[in-house]
């Protein structure tokens, strides 16, 4: 499910069809042209997805999906209001969809990421910590002084900047001297500001299926890092999910939670490492069936 | 010490501090209509949970003093824009202040009232259904679709006792899908809807606060009581009690979802069986409450002031899940 443009979806795509897997990739499985049933009671669960001169596509037809974006809705033609509700109607019944597939989906999202796919590092705060990741100290304050006490402490500690950056956007500005600090102290007239460590350039790593993909040479630190992505991922139940690194004087720390990855944050190498982690474990499925049962799957929905 | 979080001029706020106020219970209010405005803030995160204070104008709490915080997030509607801000710019900032609450209370230790996370359920009722199913509950026959052609055919499959109803966070009123509707079927080409067989009998609305449960039987000729005014309709409301498995689904649901408050949907049929249709993360009460005299809102003062029994407290749900 994503954009056919998409470098992503389409490296899985190839991999799969490689490995003799049929694909689709379509936008929004809800729009048209295809007609989307789906039924659900207390006994069953069971939807069908039809093209037009194809055979319908039932449950047990699709053997993974491959979630790249939560649906694309064409405003062409909307009032704004009636589009915003056929957004938020098409959103609530994609994720509960996915989650009604017995095949294997990356990601199968909570309701908590589905909804807010860009949520702020300080959001993961608790689970971070409970998955034994390094993080950033953090200062949220709208205290002219407080604000100034932890850059005085940062400066003690050997550190020449602050740095501020709203939790709603990834924007960051380094916080020096006093004209800064003054700008800084008239925007806490208006709201709190978040304050935290500047840091070196990031490391990206990324779990994908099993395999952890780091790109370039893993940190020193990898060893202990990976079992916090692990557990962070099962936390979560995210398949595929990256992390930034950075040094900063507190050591190495987690800077960023990507629950939709860039694939571009990664080389050609790791890249691979990536589809073929993804493929695995969309795959793992159908070869078990395969293996085992050997029932019949008629292909991948991406 | 409790913490408020919302708009006096929201009835269910001033019922809990009016409540917290009765029971003697130290309670600050942060007043999300006016906040950041009149209230300073330190969030400090050092390798562990927030530690910090918040203060208004004339009182200060230390974070580790909160047993308890209570929250209803408010609408444009409900707060006053920020000074010498454009108004292009105000719901950036709204977003912006809310995301760093959101971020706080997500990392308290102490009962939250509720936590964000586990309330994003409702926004999509179908994935709810999906939990109800876990816990034991019935959930309506129910078709998502995009296709006229399923939509009638689901129809004639209950004999056109059919209703339609948002699947999504977004209101709406429950109605009966007649025949001016099933003129418009094809607009569904457009996207998806939810369709119902009508479930027939009382609407019960359960409120559970932590492991407490109030049950509340709702009588009405109306297809969606909450509207029946509006249809000319009576509402007649009675304290009830739920059959023992009935009751701990609907705590388990609860649980389930990581909330300490919720409203739960039923209905029972005439045959007795139980069917949920959604769980209400930010339940409005003060309905219910004043109709049947209910300790709701006492039992919410408890849970907030005393925190949270030591079974709910032991581990919390991982959020995000």
């Amino acid at each position: 499910m994503g954009n056919s443009q998409d470098s992503c979806c389409l490296s899985v795509c190839r991999a799969l069809e490689a490995r003799n897997y049929p694909t689709r990739i379509i936008a929004n499985p809800l729009a048209q042209p295809p007609r989307f049933a789906w039924r659900l009671n207390n006994e069953q669960s069971a939807s069908q997805l039809v093209w037009d001169e194809e055979p319908p596509l039932l449950d047990d037809d699709i053997s993974g999906v491959f979630v790249r974006h939560s649906a694309w809705l064409d405003p062409t033609g909307w009032q704004p209001d009636d589009l915003a509700y056929m957004h938020a109607e098409t959103q609530a019944a994609l994720l509960a969809w996915l989650w009604s597939l017995p095949c294997p989906v990356v990601n199968r999202y909570s309701p908590a990421i589905w909804y807010r796919p860009k949520v702020s590092l300080l959001c993961w705060q608790y689970l971070l910590r409970r998955c034994g990741f390094p993080t950033l100290e953090t200062l949220v304050t709208n205290e002219e002084y407080e604000a100034r006490a932890f850059g005085q402490r940062l400066a003690l500690e050997g550190v020449a900047a602050a740095v501020y950056g709203p939790l709603t956007s990834d924007v960051r500005y380094l916080i020096t001297d006093d004209k800064e600090w003054n700008g800084l102290a008239a925007m806490q007239r208006c709201a709190p500001v978040s304050l935290t460590y500047p840091h070196g350039a990031p490391q990206f790593v990324c779990l994908a299926g099993e395999h952890v993909v780091w790109e370039g040479e893993p940190p020193p630190e990898a060893a202990l890092l990976e079992p916090a992505i692990r557990r962070f991922a099962q936390a979560t139940g995210l398949a595929f999910v990256a992390f930034a690194f950075a040094q900063t004087a507190q050591g190495l720390c987690v800077i960023a939670v990507e629950s939709h990855p860039y694939f571009e944050h990664f080389g050609e190498g790791a890249r691979q490492q990536i589809v073929e982690g993804l493929v695995e474990f969309l795959t793992a499925d159908v070869d078990y069936r395969r293996n085992g049962a050997a029932q019949s799957l008629q292909g991948s929905l991406i | 010490m409790i913490l408020v979080c919302g708009g006096l001029a929201d009835s269910v706020t001033e019922l809990v501090c009016a409540r917290l106020e009765h029971c003697g219970y130290p309670y600050r209010l942060l007043d999300l209509g006016d906040y950041p405005a009149g209230f300073r803030i330190k969030w400090h995160w050092q390798g562990s949970g927030p530690s910090g204070y918040i203060a208004g104008p004339d009182w200060k709490i230390d974070l580790d003093e909160l047993t308890g915080v209570y929250v209803r997030y408010l609408g444009p509607e409900g707060r006053k824009p920020p000074p010498n801000i454009e108004p292009g710019v105000v719901p950036a900032m709204y977003f912006e202040y809310d995301t760093g609450l959101m971020a706080l209370l997500e990392d308290l230790s102490c009962a939250v009232v509720n936590r964000l996370d586990g309330g994003m359920s409702n926004s999509s009722k179908a994935y709810q259904a999906l939990i109800v199913r876990q816990c034991g509950l019935l959930t309506p026959p129910t078709l998502v679709t995009n296709d006229p052609h399923a939509a009638r055919s689901f129809y004639d499959d209950y004999n056109g006792e059919v209703i339609y109803k948002s699947l999504s966070g977004v209101r709406s009123i429950v109605r009966r899908l007649d025949q001016e509707q099933l003129a418009r079927l094809p607009l569904l080409r457009h996207g998806p809807a939810q369709f119902q067989a009508f479930i027939p009998g009382d609407n019960v609305r359960v409120h559970t606060v932590g492991e407490q449960l109030f049950a509340t039987r709702v009588h009405s000729q109306t297809v969606d009581y909450r509207y029946a005014s509006r249809e000319g309709g009576a509402v007649e409301m009675e304290p009830t009690t739920l059959p023992a498995n009935v009751a701990e689904s609907c705590l388990r649901l609860a649980r389930q979802l990581d909330l300490l408050f919720t409203g739960i949907d039923l209905k029972e049929t005439p045959e007795g069986d139980y069917y949920c249709f959604e769980v209400n993360p930010c339940p409005g009460f003060l309905y219910y409450e004043r109709h049947t005299h209910q300790p709701i809102s006492a039992a919410l003062a408890e849970l907030l002031h005393h925190g949270l029994p030591a079974p709910l407290n032991h581990e919390r749900a991982m959020p995000m899940r």
